[in-house]
């Protein structure tokens, strides 16, 4: 099913990425609600100066209006219309701004690894070639950017764990599964399992391989497959044991946007766009264009078929 | 603006972004170190963009290990609870605590280092005015009168040692007590 080039058509991959880090972002946004005032409103958790000094904002010239309800309002909406892949460049652009706004400059003290993926991820958003770029045949060469993007990530994630002794010895791991401060709906107890070191010591390694080989075995056709279930279900672990949800589907959306949805060939994607709930990713036709049925040029009948 | 260049212009800005989330992971590798102070602008795009957390997820440490202890005065004596009394609702809102928690162990003493940087020094401030906010406004909240507040290190219990001791332990990082009212 897979190839090592992607089919120079497919461009369902930005779809993916576009619709899918909106979702992402619009969940994240809903399960923060019902805390933002508390942790964002000037009277909220701790005096909004020292968050200033903390950091100092890059929007130092825009009036705080942090805790106002119009500002997760405004970021909601530009999440669904990026869903919907409406001005997706324009409006991946603006989103980007309300997200640094709210999460990664004055409050960077109360943002993590989803916020500032996020970012980059709605980087990649506006300048990727919109639903009116059908006329832009090249959209490889951005796929390669974002292909890169996705290696680096890994390979810096696995490389900063190898050059520490934590992740080498089991300790890191053993910490991250079993010490209070990540809850989630299933949290197994995993005490018990500090008696066999051994299998703490082969768990962290198994991490390191994944995320530094990543950048090696995910482009040869042969291994691409495995390393991304592998990756797929390192972040599903992620999500369910330290509940990190937001990063854990942002990186799931990275993965599937990036090392396979772009490999789908053409006979695989014009059969699931038959069932449209297996393919709910559809180009927007330019205008004066009509669709196919199926949804690829080439299967339009021709005056030589009637 | 032709065509051509609509092609060229986002690419060549993807490649840059690239290459600055090469270099900063570089950086806080310790392969090529860098200052951010040497060029503010692309810092600043850095930050825009996300680009300033680099990618060592879970390394070396794995989560906050502090914890904002305070004493609340009742009638019948002190209680000391942890902070959020009330906890967050939500765990995206707590996930961000936690974060923010990060703050206080820029109070731990900076072992092997003869002068401790301006930098660590401001940073130790910052970290205990957070406290001291924090703990006030939980206080404020919960109408009670503030009678100390004590910033904890969890230590998990180590796992070569698990089978000897398999106590957690608390350290001490940081105590104040608030004066009691004349």
């Amino acid at each position: 099913m897979n190839t090592n080039t992607p089919p120079p058509d497919n461009r369902d991959w930005i779809d993916v990425f576009r619709t899918g880090i909106a979702c992402v972002l619009l969940a994240m946004l809903l399960g923060l609600w019902p805390d933002y005032t508390r942790l964002f409103a000037p009277d909220g958790v701790a005096d909004h100066r020292l968050f200033a000094l903390h950091q100092p904002p890059l929007f130092a010239f825009v009036p705080s209006i942090h805790g106002s309800v119009w500002l997760p309002i405004a970021y909601a909406l530009l999440c669904l219309l990026l869903a919907a892949r409406v001005y997706a460049r324009g409006v991946s652009l603006a989103l980007l701004l309300v997200h640094g706004y709210l999460f990664t400059d004055r409050y960077a003290a109360v943002s993590y690894g989803a916020d500032y993926i996020a970012s980059t991820c709605l980087v990649f958003s506006a300048l990727l070639p919109g639903a009116s770029g059908a006329n832009w045949p090249r959209t490889g060469d951005y796929l390669r950017l974002l292909q890169a993007y996705v290696c680096i990530v890994y390979f810096f994630a696995g490389f900063g764990k190898l050059l520490g002794p934590t992740w080498r010895n089991g300790e890191a791991l053993w910490k991250a599964a079993t010490q209070p401060g990540f809850e989630s709906f299933f949290k197994p107890n995993l005490l018990f399992l500090g008696d066999y070191p051994l299998l703490w010591v082969v768990g962290g390694w198994l991490v390191m391989i994944i995320e530094v080989a990543y950048a090696v075995f995910i482009w040869f056709k042969a291994t691409r497959r495995y390393w991304l279930v592998a990756t797929i279900g390192l972040h599903v672990g992620i999500a369910l044991l330290f509940g990190l949800y937001s990063f854990a589907a942002l990186m799931i959306v990275l993965n599937l946007a990036a090392f396979h949805y772009p490999y789908l060939i053409p006979s695989v994607r014009k059969t699931s766009s038959r069932i449209p709930w297996y393919n709910p990713f559809r180009h927007a036709h330019p205008r004066g264009e009509t669709p196919s049925r199926s949804g690829f040029p080439d299967s339009n009948p021709t005056a030589s078929d009637v | 603006m032709t065509m051509r260049l609509r092609r060229i212009i986002p690419a060549v800005v993807l490649v840059g972004h690239l290459f600055l989330a090469l270099r900063l992971n570089c950086a806080s590798a310790g392969i090529w170190p860098c200052d951010p102070n040497d060029n503010p602008m692309v810092y600043a795009y850095a930050r825009l963009v996300g680009l300033t957390c680099t990618y060592g997820f879970f390394a070396p440490r794995v989560a906050s290990p502090c914890y904002l202890e305070i004493g609340l005065e009742s009638p019948t004596g002190t209680d000391t609870v942890t902070v959020p009394v009330h906890a967050l609702s939500g765990n995206e809102g707590r996930l961000r605590y936690r974060s923010l928690s990060t703050l206080f162990l820029d109070m731990a003493p900076q072992s092997g280092r003869e002068t401790v940087a301006a930098d660590t020094a401001f940073n130790k401030r910052i970290a205990r005015a957070f406290a001291r906010s924090i703990a006030e406004r939980e206080a404020r909240q919960a109408g009670r009168r503030l009678a100390y507040l004590r910033v904890v290190v969890y230590r998990h219990p180590e796992l070569d040692r698990f089978a000897e001791n398999p106590e957690p332990r608390l350290i001490t990082l940081y105590e104040y007590e608030y004066p009691a009212p004349r």
